[in-house]
Formats: C-alpha cells, structure tokens, sequence
C-alpha cells in the first residue's frame, strides 16, 4: 500500500500511456471515426446536387409484410402513405429498453418470430450493420452483441414488444416498448386501402425465403429513363485533388479514361456501362457499419440519380455493396446492371465500382395492366425439371428493365421471379429455356 | 528539472492526447455529419442577409409529396356546363368563361369570405370544393382559388378560379380550368424543406442582392406531358421582389430532386409503354 501511494505519479503515467495506445489502436482498426471525416469535403462535387437520399433513405427496408392472428401472411404493396417511411417516423419515436436475446441457432424458433400472429415485420434486402439500423431509427441498439439486423418484427397484441432478427445465426433479441409504442396507429395504418398478396416464410437452405403459395398478378410499371453524361460521370469518379486532365484511349467499342497511374475508369459505349478502379495503394478493410457508411459516401460521388435506389446486398467478406432501384418494394434488374450501382472498398488495395449511365427518372402513367405469376413452388418444380435447382441458391420477385433502346426515353418494367444462379439474379424463365 | 516534474509533464501531455481521441469515438460521424449539415445552412443564410436579402422565417420541415398524374384535355367542365345557374357560360380551349347575372358584392380586405360560400353551391361554380383561395397569387383586381392534389395547390393555369374584381368591389366574371382522374402514380416520399429549397436557389445565383423574399410556398407543378395525361411533381414556388424597383420573379424548384424547373415541360412519347 506504502508502495502504490509513493509511486502514484509513475501509476497514473503508466494508465494514460496505456489508455493512449487502445485509442490509438481502436482508431487505426476503425476507420469510421478519423478517415470518413477527412474524406468528406473532397467528396463534394460541383454537379451534385442537394443529398435528399440521406445513409436512412437508401439503407431503408424494403418489405413490409403483415401476419394476421391465424398466421396467414400478407406482403403490403402499392400503400400511398408509404409504409416504410411512415413505420420509420414512429419508430423514432419508440423509447426502448431491455434488450434480451430469446433466440439463437434454433430455425425452427426463429421461423416462429418471423411468423408471429397479428404483427407487422419490416424487412431489408440483405444483412443490414445494427449500426446503420440506429441511424435511421434514432436508436442505440448494443452493436457488439448484435452486430446485423435483417428483420424488425412489431407485434400488434400483447406487451408493446419489438424483435429484432438476425438471418446469420437464427438470432432474436427482444426490445420492451417503453413509450411512444402508438399501437391504434400502426394498426389505423395498414387498415388503409393498398393492395396485398399472399406470402408464405419458410426456411429454405437454412435461409429464411419469402415464398408465394398462389399465382398473383402484379401490375407493370413505367418511367422515364434518366441518362447521365459520360463527362460528368468521368468527371465524378476520377476527380483527383490536382487539376490534372485524364488520359483518353479509345479501342473500338471502349473508352478508357486514366488519372495518373492510379484512376482508371473503363466505358464501354455499347452496353453504356462503365466499370472504375482507383488504386489506393494501401490495404484496410472496413467493419460493420463503417463499410456501409464509406459506400454510401461513394455512391452519392458517382452522381447517380438515387430517387429509387436501395441497398440491396452486401458482402462484407469481399467489402461489397450492391445498390439497387427499387419499385413498391421489389427489386429491378437488368441484364447491364442497368439502374443499380455495385461499389466494392478498399480491399486489396484496389476500390472497384460498376455502374450504367442508366437510371429510372419520373414515373409515368399508363393503361392499366398485370402480369399473373405462378406459385413459387411451381417455379421451384420447373427449375428442377430444368436441371438447374442445384444451382439456384435463392428466389425472389422483381421487375424487369428489358433492355435498354438508347433511342428511347421510356422504361417499362414487368414483373417475374428470379433465380440466383452462380452469383447472379437471373430471370428464372431464362434458365428454364436455357437448358 | 527533477524526474517528478518531467512525469507529471507527459500525464499532463498524454492525458490531452486521450481527450481528443476518446472525443472521437463519443461524438461519432453522425454527430458531425448533422452538426457540418446544420452549420452550412446557418451560415448560408447569414450570407443572405449580408447580400441585403430579407425573409420571414424559414421552415426546416421536409413534407411528404407524391408524383401525380392527371388528365390533359377532359370534356368534364362542357359536360356539366349546363347545370349552371345565373350566369353565361362559353367554354374555349377547355377553359370555362362564366359571366354572372347577379354580380357578388366581396369585402375589400376578405375577399374570399363571400366567394368561398359562393363556390360550394353546385349551382354557381362546378366543383368548387376542389378549389381553395390562394392568397399569394390574387391581386386586388383577381382573387383566385386553386385546384387541391393530396392537399396542396396545383400551380399553374390548369386548375384555377379566377374572379375578376372591378374597382367598386364586385365580381361580374370568373374563368375556370379543371384537372380532372387525377390518380398518385407512387407512394409519398420526403420532400426538401422550404429553408433548402430557398438556401438552394440563393447557391445557384437565383436570388439577387438586396430583394426580399415574399413567399416560399409547396405545391404542384407540370413536369411532363405524355399524349394525354400530365404528371406533376411537389414544387417549391418561391417569389423574389427586388427592394429598389418592382421586378417580382417566381421561382420553381423541384422538391424531389432540388433543380429549377423548366418553363415548359418535357414531351414524352409513352405509346410503345401501352402496346
């Protein structure tokens, strides 16, 4: 004791210097903190206009699905309040407490939260970083203990509940309502008109699906196409802090653009897809939400017109984001990539990105019309006569952007299932045909 | 110097060192992205006012709008002419010109107070209970009402009552235009806030020195023509008056996707959409 109080001045030196190096540790494997700072203001480019698509508009759920009290589930769709947006704003205003896990590596638990009677499940599209999820719902969920969410199930009986899911390892963690929990209202707001379709979750492949048990029509949908300029496109991703002007190779059909030896921007004019590389020249990686934070920044660089876009998959493995537009819910695609943004980070040194010209602008009206789709099981059936289910590693709905007439101004989109076939959503009726 | 002091200098040194790195981790990007977002906003708007430009307070609130459809040329108002009481009606260009027999007597401060009564009857004004008085864009010798889509105004000529005023305070005519299958073509989504719309046209150079800015208001504007139908978008409608002289311009920026709107709308052929 004698001892501690004649070397007290050396102890507490020693506590600071020891304090001083976790910082310094913490701050050197996050990047969040230091580097997204600095970044910042170079990201600001003249042609940008005003970030309305703030990280909680484009890392939205895209689903919103309701199970009635005989657990019968009913995907909602085509609801005018917009129901993501209008849960997001009550959700903020949730005071929430006691955070429990109830769950964990039981499929068949989990199967039962993600079927609760008489609750409203908001879903994203892929694994969402818990610490993107308190971004947009003003929370402060405990990152360390969960680190992704993939559902947010809200009971509309019993105790004023919240569920948050984890796809990975079948986990649940528990949040108590404390206030705010506004109930009459949630339940005022899907009472309202909108349509809605029968859907079914089941567990597939140890990974929760949404499956259709009844063919369903879907309507079609159409916009006005909206096309950046190449210039401005080149202009965006090769920016470099001096003034120097690119290097310009043409070669057929591509158009290589080169900023020094580090920038190279690749466009190839007949698909009016462009794919970039800027070598960083050194290697870290990005964690959980700061992956998710650094693409954003990147995305809004590109200029991309991001009125319908949403996060879409991610791969945190390979430091990928997949970003893409979106339509009452449903995801689009084209066979370019047409109207979604694929960014991967600095992984080995090398921050890649894919992207189109291409994006969808004003929607405009037309005649009524709906296309019927088959059950999922039937599509499941013909993949199998097919020879091509052992491949198929997931299945969802989305719109189809045909492809792309540069003349015309016009998008028209219709709906069928899609298959993910060795590392690509491909429309399912193109693998049955293709055999 | 002794070793006690040189210690006591780098706890000194080092615990400063660990306050700013722990202020890193507590104040967090978000924080600072807001707090940046904020600041910028605050510190365009002091510029404002050292350029001499005066404006009431504005709103940081970001409504929710919709893009909407309606038709282009509708029969409705040649249909349901002939219900009309009282007065003489032609119709021209889809515009309904009505000449009253019995001229209403309006205040001169209230206007609309006899003229909102006046519209309800069926009778008198078809489809009056589409319209609601616009303040901003009546004068003394025009009071005029517009069309009402998911509850804010149409702005423009399609969708409006006027009433001209003669000078001893009567109206003897009104025309009107009618916007009719008005449909919401996607669910609502945020729009900017009136203090982004008008900070954004104050960046863009749109707003000279010294004038005053007299309204900012949200509505709906024309942004593209298909062969039949309009679609309109959530607009900010801004008026500037120039304090020296009496230039007044009015402003529309696009609540969506911030950019000022074009004088006329874009042309889309959308026939192959519907084969």
């Amino acid at each position: 004791m004698a001892k501690i109080k004649e070397n007290w001045l050396s102890i507490l030196l020693a506590v600071v210097v020891i304090l001083s190096m976790i910082f310094s540790a913490l701050l050197w494997t996050n990047s969040l903190g230091y580097e997204w700072i600095a970044n910042n203001d170079s990201e600001k480019g003249a042609s940008q206009q005003t970030a309305l698509q703030s990280v909680g508009d484009i890392y939205l759920p895209t689903q919103v699905i309701l199970t009635n009290s005989d657990e019968s589930q009913k995907l909602l769709y085509g609801q005018k309040k917009n129901l993501v947006l209008t849960l997001r704003k009550e959700m903020q205003k949730w005071q929430l407490a006691g955070f429990r896990r109830v769950a964990r590596n039981d499929s068949s638990a989990y199967l039962n939260y993600l079927r609760n009677d008489d609750s409203i499940m908001l879903s994203y599209p892929d694994a969402m970083a818990t610490g993107i999820f308190n971004q947009t719902f003003s929370k402060s969920i405990d990152t360390q203990k969960m680190s992704h969410i993939n559902h947010i199930v809200i009971p509309l009986k019993g105790r004023d509940v919240v569920y948050l899911l984890d796809d990975d390892d079948f986990t649940v963690y528990r949040l108590n309502i404390t206030q705010n929990a506004n109930r009459s209202k949630l339940k005022k707001l899907i009472q309202n008109s909108g349509q809605r379709i029968d859907v079914d979750h089941k567990i597939v492949d140890n990974q929760p699906t949404v499956t259709y048990p009844h063919a369903i029509k879907l309507p079609v949908f159409a916009y006005r196409l909206s096309t950046q300029n190449i210039d401005n496109l080149t202009q965006n991703l090769l920016r470099s802090t001096n003034s120097s002007a690119f290097t310009v190779k043409k070669k057929g059909n591509d158009t290589t653009y080169m900023d020094g030896a580090s920038k190279r921007l690749d466009y190839h004019r007949d698909t009016h897809t462009v794919s970039f590389n800027n070598y960083l020249g050194k290697d870290s990686t990005y964690q959980g939400a700061s992956l998710y934070r650094h693409l954003y920044k990147r995305l809004t660089a590109t200029g991309t017109n991001l009125d319908w876009m949403r996060f879409d998959s991610v791969n945190e493995k390979k430091q990928t984001i997949v970003f893409r537009s979106y339509v009452e819910g449903f995801p689009i695609f084209n066979e370019h990539g047409y109207g979604a943004v694929k960014l991967q980070a600095n992984a080995d040194g090398v921050e890649r990105g894919q992207l189109s010209l291409f994006g969808l602008g004003i929607p405009l009206p037309i005649k009524e019309s709906r296309v019927k789709l088959p059950p999922s099981s039937v599509v499941y059936n013909e993949l199998r006569q097919a020879g091509k289910d052992k491949d198929v590693t997931g299945l969802r709905i989305g719109y189809r952007w045909d492809d792309q007439n540069a003349d015309s101004k016009v998008v028209k989109l219709e709906p069928t299932y899609y298959a993910y076939y060795h590392g690509k959503w491909v429309a399912y009726q193109t693998l049955i045909d293709d055999k | 110097m002794n070793f006690k002091r040189i210690q006591w200098i780098f706890v000194i040194a080092f615990a400063i060192f660990d306050i700013v790195l722990a202020s890193y981790f507590l104040i967090g990007t978000h924080f600072t992205a807001m707090v940046k977002q904020q600041g910028q906003q605050q510190l365009i708007l002091k510029e404002m006012h050292n350029d001499e430009i005066s404006f009431a307070e504005l709103s940081t609130k970001q409504p929710m709008g919709y893009y909407i459809s309606a038709n282009r040329a509708n029969s409705q108002l040649t249909n349901a002419a002939a219900k009309l009481d009282d007065q003489t009606v032609r119709l021209s260009n889809g515009t309904l010109i009505s000449e009253l027999n019995t001229p209403i007597k309006v205040s001169m401060l209230n206007p609309e107070r006899q003229l909102n009564d006046y519209i309800k009857n069926s009778r008198h004004v078809l489809y009056g209970s589409h319209y609601v008085y616009n303040k901003a864009l009546s004068s003394s010798s025009t009071i005029v009402y517009t069309q009402m889509m998911e509850g804010r105004s149409v702005f423009g000529g399609e969708g409006q009552l006027r009433f001209k005023v003669s000078r001893n305070h009567k109206v003897y005519a009104y025309t009107q235009t009618y916007l009719n299958n008005i449909q919401v073509l996607r669910p609502r989504s945020v729009t900017i806030s009136q203090q982004e719309a008008v900070t954004w046209l104050y960046k863009h150079n749109y707003i000279p020195n010294n004038s005053k800015i007299r309204w900012a208001k949200l509505g709906y504007t024309k942004t593209l023509l298909t062969k039949d139908q309009t679609v309109y978008v959530p607009t900010w409608y801004v008026e500037i008056k120039t304090k020296n002289s009496d230039d007044v311009q009015r402003l529309r920026v696009n609540a969506f996707n911030s950019t000022l709107m074009r004088n006329t709308p874009e042309e889309i052929d959308t026939t192959q959409l519907n084969q």
